[in-house]
């Protein structure tokens, strides 16, 4: 290339401008990828793991169990597929896609890049209901429903220091959920440290790290119908959650209800979270990071990241989950220790190659 | 694709602009007045200048007047309309604001933001072609598909009155919007604002900006109206001295005859 003094001619008037990113399509590509990728992701992690199981096989035992078709599938196969590992891998993304849409819809109303699903107490409220079943043998109550109560409480409190003459405002929100997390904290660890013997610590370290391992069909289903209606009503509500990224009073001025639209919207996302926290303890990484992954490829507008980041978080949560039981087989990692290791460098990668959360 | 044609703003004639009518309004934060019974008026599709010191009142009486701050007593009509009896949708739809250095740490594109007007109004195909042709009226069309985070101050100033246009307000409420714009920008931005014939009420601190663009100015000291009136009327150096505490010498700008003020400390 030789270099001359010829400056690039000017534009002429009226000509077309720049291409601007044409997101519309470019993101129903990726929603179509990724519902592949999770379709394939849900097939392939449950043949994963001893009994050589066969794709198809999953897909034989669907449709015999939904009587649409009747297959030679042997007893104890359908039995791998369908009581064991299905609920489990189902439960999987059902968490995974709503611990990514709790993330970023909680950054967006707090207009915190490091807001997670957690951040208004939640995982350690549910963790001192969980803990207290664990430990202190409250077991009429069930671990699942233990833990939801714990979150709620958390979520009530938290609002009731953040509440101020009926406004939520963000800084105060946070604060509010930090306070409340270190105290749960301090009664998990009193409990635990006050109560625990040898074998229930292990035990409550994997819940507390985040667990998969006994997820049933009825967590699959409350997961499920959980972050199906609340993400629904998530994404219908996604011009409004555009409109806070120039902070509460530009949203105003767009004609947004800031405060209704804040104490509604974050009871639908603790609702969810808690949902997800009761069947699989805190599992960390995926509500923080992942929308920031999807952010980066189209952009930040919840209509495109919404589904996105549910697909995504979906496919992650099911692998971290197939590695988090297969890698020592025939111990089990916590998920939660997997998601991070997984998704930290893999993030710094993004960080790395693109701009982020300036 | 051209959308160099489209009409920008639907095109508002004085005579169809409405009139901003603001009657006795206060509004006070943690039991203190900040702003202390304002009454003002902007004739249709013109613009009107808030002057003041620091802290005088400027913003908080934008606020209340947008409707983000509630106020305490007196009322804002729109033609006659009560903004602060209305949904807020339907007032977002009529009134536009451009605060004062408003950013995000949300990854957008410039197009993305100036989108962002249309919130307010029911969605529609034609809405990225307006946002074009607003970004194109402000200079900015060849930036739509920037990142927000790499534009300069005056850039997004640019951007944020381009996203204000989109809105198809009939009434512009504008926080110092000549911040961080150039001289040439700074000029440029008024011209623009007043030829778009909308009702215009915008707090300035550049005194001879608004003495140059405005058709009416209001100086606000201690949340009330210190002087209020064209600008030759109110900008003489006895106002000057008592709201701002400096001297001032006045002259008459050769070419417009519009006046021009010089200041030393008192």
């Amino acid at each position: 290339m030789t270099t001359t003094a010829a400056a690039p001619a000017p534009a002429p008037a009226g000509a077309p401008a720049p291409a601007v990113r044409r997101s519309g399509a470019r993101t129903t590509a990726w929603i179509a990828v990724m519902a592949v990728v999770l379709a394939a992701s849900v097939t392939l992690a449950v043949t994963i793991g001893s009994a050589d199981l066969h794709p198809l096989d999953v897909w034989r035992s669907i449709g015999d169990h939904l009587g649409l078709s009747s297959s030679s599938l042997s007893q104890l196969r359908d039995g791998i597929v369908w009581e064991l590992r299905l609920p489990r891998v189902l439960t999987a993304a059902a968490v995974g896609a709503a611990l990514a849409v709790c993330g970023a819809v909680m950054q967006t109303l707090t207009r915190n890049p490091l807001a997670d699903p957690y951040l208004l107490g939640l995982s350690s409220g549910a963790s001192v209901g969980a803990v207290a079943v664990l430990i202190l043998g409250i077991g009429w109550l069930g671990l699942p429903v233990a833990a939801f109560a714990g979150a709620l409480l958390a979520l009530l409190v938290t609002f009731a220091l953040a509440n101020r003459r009926g406004e939520l405002a963000p800084t105060r929100t946070v604060l509010a959920g930090l306070a409340v997390s270190y105290l749960c904290s301090a009664a998990t660890s009193f409990i635990i440290f006050w109560s625990a013997t040898g074998d229930s610590y292990r035990e409550i370290l994997s819940w507390l790290l985040g667990s998969l391992g006994a997820a049933s069909w009825t967590d699959a289903g409350i997961v499920w119908v959980a972050v199906v209606v609340v993400g629904a009503v998530l994404v219908s509500r996604a011009r409004t959650l555009d409109a806070f990224a120039f902070g509460d009073s530009t949203a105003s001025t767009l004609g947004i209800n800031v405060n209704a639209t804040r104490w509604t919207l974050l009871t639908l996302v603790a609702l969810l979270t808690g949902a997800a926290v009761a069947v699989s303890g805190a599992i960390g990484f995926v509500g923080l990071m992942l929308p920031h992954a999807v952010r980066f490829v189209v952009g930040s507008g919840h209509r495109r990241v919404l589904p996105l980041a549910a697909l995504t978080g979906a496919s992650f949560m099911i692998w971290a989950d197939t590695l988090a039981r297969t890698l020592f087989d025939p111990r089990e990692l916590p998920v939660g220790v997997v998601t991070a290791f997984l998704g930290a460098p893999a993030f710094a990668v993004l960080l790395r190659r693109r701009r982020v959360g300036r | 694709m051209t959308v160099l044609d489209t009409p920008v703003v639907r095109p508002l004639l004085a005579s169809d602009a409405p009139p901003l009518e603001v009657a006795d309004v206060s509004w006070s934060a943690d039991g203190r007045l900040i702003v202390d019974g304002i009454r003002l008026s902007v004739a249709p599709g013109t613009m009107t200048g808030l002057l003041g010191p620091n802290g005088s009142g400027k913003s908080s009486l934008l606020r209340t007047v947008a409707g983000t701050y509630r106020p305490d007593g007196g009322r804002v009509l729109l033609g006659g309309s009560d903004l602060g009896a209305m949904r807020r949708r339907d007032r977002a739809r009529r009134v536009a604001v451009v605060e004062q250095e408003s950013t995000t740490d949300v990854p957008l594109q410039v197009l993305d933001v100036v989108l962002l007007g249309r919130t307010p109004h029911r969605a529609a195909a034609s809405d990225e072609a307006l946002a074009l042709a607003s970004l194109e009226t402000v200079g900015m069309r060849d930036l739509a598909g920037r990142d927000w985070h790499t534009l300069s101050g005056g850039e997004r100033q640019r951007v944020h009155l381009a996203r204000a246009i989109t809105q198809q307000p009939e009434l512009l409420l504008l926080d110092e919007p000549t911040n961080h714009l150039d001289i040439h920008y700074q000029l440029a931005l008024l011209t623009f604002v007043r030829s778009l014939g909308v009702t215009t009420l915008a707090a300035l601190h550049d005194l001879n900006l608004a003495a140059a663009y405005c058709d009416q100015v209001v100086v606000l000291a201690g949340g009330r109206v210190a002087a209020a009136g064209a600008p030759s009327d109110v900008l003489v150096p006895d106002v000057v001295r008592s709201v701002f505490g400096v001297d001032a010498d006045v002259h008459l700008h050769p070419r417009t005859g519009r006046p021009v003020l010089t200041f030393s400390p008192l």
